[in-house]
């Protein structure tokens, strides 16, 4: 929806402006109502002399979701890395908080192989979801956890991942652990 | 290469220091293989130089055996010094762990193996009072 200010020019027909209006509007149609609106809004940049008022209106994009289980082995880390890179690719993140995304999942499953199936066997699995403006990531696990000794160096993996995602809880309970993440799509 | 890109080791002999140059990516699954490979060379040359700037991923399973390294080369007075790029995500991870402050990192091959020679009367291998990491 918008006013005549944004196609009509005093020195050409208003057909003319109608033509560039489609043009742009099927060029822009696969982007954002805010990429839509900005390209059309480049109809006026070097020439506007009237009021302009847009306004957009779409359905709410479906959130992107990624989700994989496997079992709790330190041979698959590669893998799931491989597959959580390719989808994160699509989320909109700048690649640093990509790579950031990808270390703290290889942390929370390689805590849940180290100490969540100690001498069993099971599943990590690891779900994404990105809508607007946000990305929710968590990593389960169904084994129970065991309190690393003292003189143990592991299980401080977690400490890294609140260094690199900040928004993290760990809920950890008979059943298995549940560690949860959230990032900002800017 | 594999297409998930596991860490290769590969091994060369400088004057006075053996280099490690690790490529690929390192997480639990090669950390303990990376481990004793590593440990086999402690003590071999006076400096150990661990070339990281061809390793695309590093995790807290890798910072355990880097520290772990450190701790064995001021055991046997050698030097450890590591070669990873400026802001990358190596870099990144070891100074969010505080490591980049007890750890001699450099950002070329090149400067690494000259301070390996210079040491001579200056920085001695194993000889500083920086304390031990803990990952």
């Amino acid at each position: 929806v918008y006013t005549d200010g944004l196609v009509e020019r005093r020195e050409e027909p208003l057909d003319r402006g109608l033509e560039r209006l489609a043009q742009i509007a099927s060029r822009a149609r696969a982007g954002s109502l805010t990429e839509i609106s900005d390209a059309l809004l480049e109809l006026v940049a070097d020439d506007r002399h009237d009021d302009v008022a847009l306004l957009t209106i779409g359905p709410r994009r479906p959130a992107e979701v990624f989700r994989r289980a496997f079992p709790a082995d330190a041979h698959e880390l590669a893998t799931m890395r491989v597959e959580l890179r390719s989808w994160l690719e699509r989320s909109g993140l700048p690649s640093e908080t990509q790579e950031d995304v990808v270390l703290a999942c290889t942390e929370a499953a390689t805590n849940a192989i180290e100490h969540a199936y100690i001498g069993r066997g099971g599943d990590v699995l690891i779900e994404a979801e990105s809508e607007e403006g946000r990305l929710r990531v968590t990593v389960t696990d169904h084994g129970r956890w065991r309190h690393p000794r003292p003189d143990d160096s592991r299980g401080r993996g977690l400490d890294l991942v609140r260094a690199v995602i900040g928004d993290i809880d760990v809920e950890r309970g008979e059943g298995g652990t549940t560690v949860r993440m959230r990032v900002g799509i800017p | 290469v594999s297409p998930t890109e596991l860490a290769t080791i590969a091994f060369e002999d400088a004057e006075r220091a053996t280099v490690v140059t690790i490529r690929g990516e390192v997480d639990l699954s090669n950390a303990d293989r990376l481990l004793d490979e590593l440990m086999a060379r402690v003590g071999a040359t006076p400096w150990l130089v661990v070339d990281l700037s061809g390793c695309s991923y590093l995790d807290s399973a890798g910072l355990r055996v880097i520290a772990r390294i450190d701790v064995r080369c001021r055991d046997v007075g050698s030097g450890l010094r590591l070669v990873v790029d400026r802001g990358g995500s190596i870099d990144r991870v070891l100074a969010m762990t505080h490591m980049d402050e007890v750890l001699t990192v450099d950002r070329q091959l090149d400067d690494a193996l000259v301070s390996t020679l210079q040491d001579v009367g200056g920085e001695t291998p194993g000889g500083s009072e920086e304390g031990t990491v803990e990952p």
